[in-house]
């Protein structure tokens, strides 16, 4: 792209920058004020929240996994019938 | 397509958008209504129920009701900007009077639908995030799109769109949507078309000029009349319904049956009268300006009875009513 292909930039007069400015402040605060709904439900989700139980803060993969442990694997020594070269 | 296509928006003169452009582009009107239908399912929900939402996130799930309104207004109004042009009632929105680009109005409805269903689901449950998500793609793609160029029964189906909001207000705090919910649901459905069709009876010529088919302008004034008539007697004794399931009490039933017995009373003027005929007579015309302006004020005051006898104990039960 040559200099003379380059887009002009857009020139505001002082009405529509100020009117720029005041968009620009209304997206900032309402983000900010997204933000801060969605730590807002989330404390009160978490302040609710049974922590102690399975279901608490942490997903797990098994909940019975407690009751039941996972089966022993296979010691060195018994090595599978047929592997043994 | 409409003669309206040619109306080319980029030729048009542009002027610096307000704050007010902006709340303009979400329909405030029918957002008060719909978050205060929401609000009344979900008061009445609390109380019917005996399951109780965090105050801070029903303010939330109420905000979010709020968003998705104004998402789909939005966005109704970024696909209507032709036609909006061309009608002198609605010519002076954010989009026909040049102040917001209707790119930026798509932009705005978009990302606050997606905004509107997020909360929803964080401050309250699947089901109300869901119906909030159902209920704006059903005002911003199906009515607005599919249903209001191309039949007259555009609002009647379409209303489906504004009676959502107390089953969502419901849902949010039960994570159900039990019958006593779609009783409310169906009587803002059936309010809907003799509210409508008031007002169109009135400027059936603007829609007539945006190539808009509602009733009055592909059947007549008379049909019309007809039509509103039908529906507001279905409508008064269904009104009267939720004091008979007991989500009504005697505050509501009160209210809902005279209310009722008025409404029915208006729209029998209007269906005597010659409204939206071509030479009408000035005091039809009034009639039906002043039965869209009770329609208003009955949907309000049959809510307003919910929120008062759930959310002020002043609830009385009826004898004889569960």
């Amino acid at each position: 792209m040559t200099e003379d292909e380059r887009p002009t930039p857009v020139k505001l007069d002082a009405q529509a920058r100020k009117a720029q400015k005041r968009r620009n402040l209304w997206l900032a605060l309402a983000l900010f004020a997204f933000v801060f709904l969605v730590g807002i439900t989330t404390a009160i989700r978490l302040g609710d929240a049974d922590l102690g139980s399975d279901g608490g803060l942490y997903w797990r993969n098994d909940p019975q996994s407690d009751s039941q442990p996972m089966p022993e694997l296979p010691s060195d020594q018994e090595s599978p019938e047929g592997e043994a070269s | 397509m409409s003669s309206t296509d040619a109306f080319d928006f980029n030729q048009m003169e542009t002027r610096p958008a307000t704050a007010g452009d902006y709340v303009q582009l979400m329909k405030p009107r029918i957002m008060m209504l719909v978050v205060f239908t929401a609000l009344a399912g979900l008061v009445a929900a609390q109380s019917v129920s005996d399951v109780a939402i965090n105050p801070v996130m029903a303010a939330i799930a109420t905000l979010a009701v709020a968003l998705g309104s104004g998402a789909a207004g939005a966005i109704n109004m970024w696909y209507d900007a032709d036609i909006d042009a061309v009608m002198k009632r609605t010519s002076t929105r954010p989009i026909p009077s040049g102040a917001v680009p209707r790119d930026e109005a798509l932009a705005m409805g978009l990302i606050m639908s997606g905004v509107s269903v997020l909360l929803m689901w964080l401050a309250s449950n699947a089901l109300a995030a869901g119906l909030l998500a159902l209920s704006i793609a059903y005002y911003g793609w199906f009515y607005t799109m599919l249903l209001k160029r191309r039949t007259p029964q555009n609002i009647v189906v379409g209303g489906a769109a504004g009676a959502f909001p107390p089953v969502i207000g419901w849902a949010a705090v039960t994570g159900s949507a039990p019958l006593d919910a779609w009783l409310l649901f169906a009587i803002i459905f059936f309010w809907t078309p003799p509210h409508f069709w008031a007002l169109s009876l009135l400027a059936h010529k603007e829609y007539a000029k945006a190539k808009v088919p509602m009733l009055p302008v592909t059947h007549g004034a008379a049909a019309t009349r007809n039509q509103i008539f039908a529906y507001t007697i279905f409508l008064a004794p269904l009104g009267v319904l939720p004091a008979l399931t007991g989500l009504g009490g005697l505050v509501y039933a009160i209210v809902s049956a005279a209310l009722g017995a008025a409404f029915l009373m208006l729209a029998w003027r209007v269906w005597k009268s010659d409204a939206g005929d071509a030479g009408a007579e000035p005091e039809s015309l009034k009639r039906a300006k002043v039965m869209f302006g009770f329609s208003i004020f009955y949907l309000f005051a049959l809510f307003a009875a919910l929120i008062v006898e759930h959310g002020f104990g002043a609830y009385l039960a009826i004898p004889g009513v569960a």
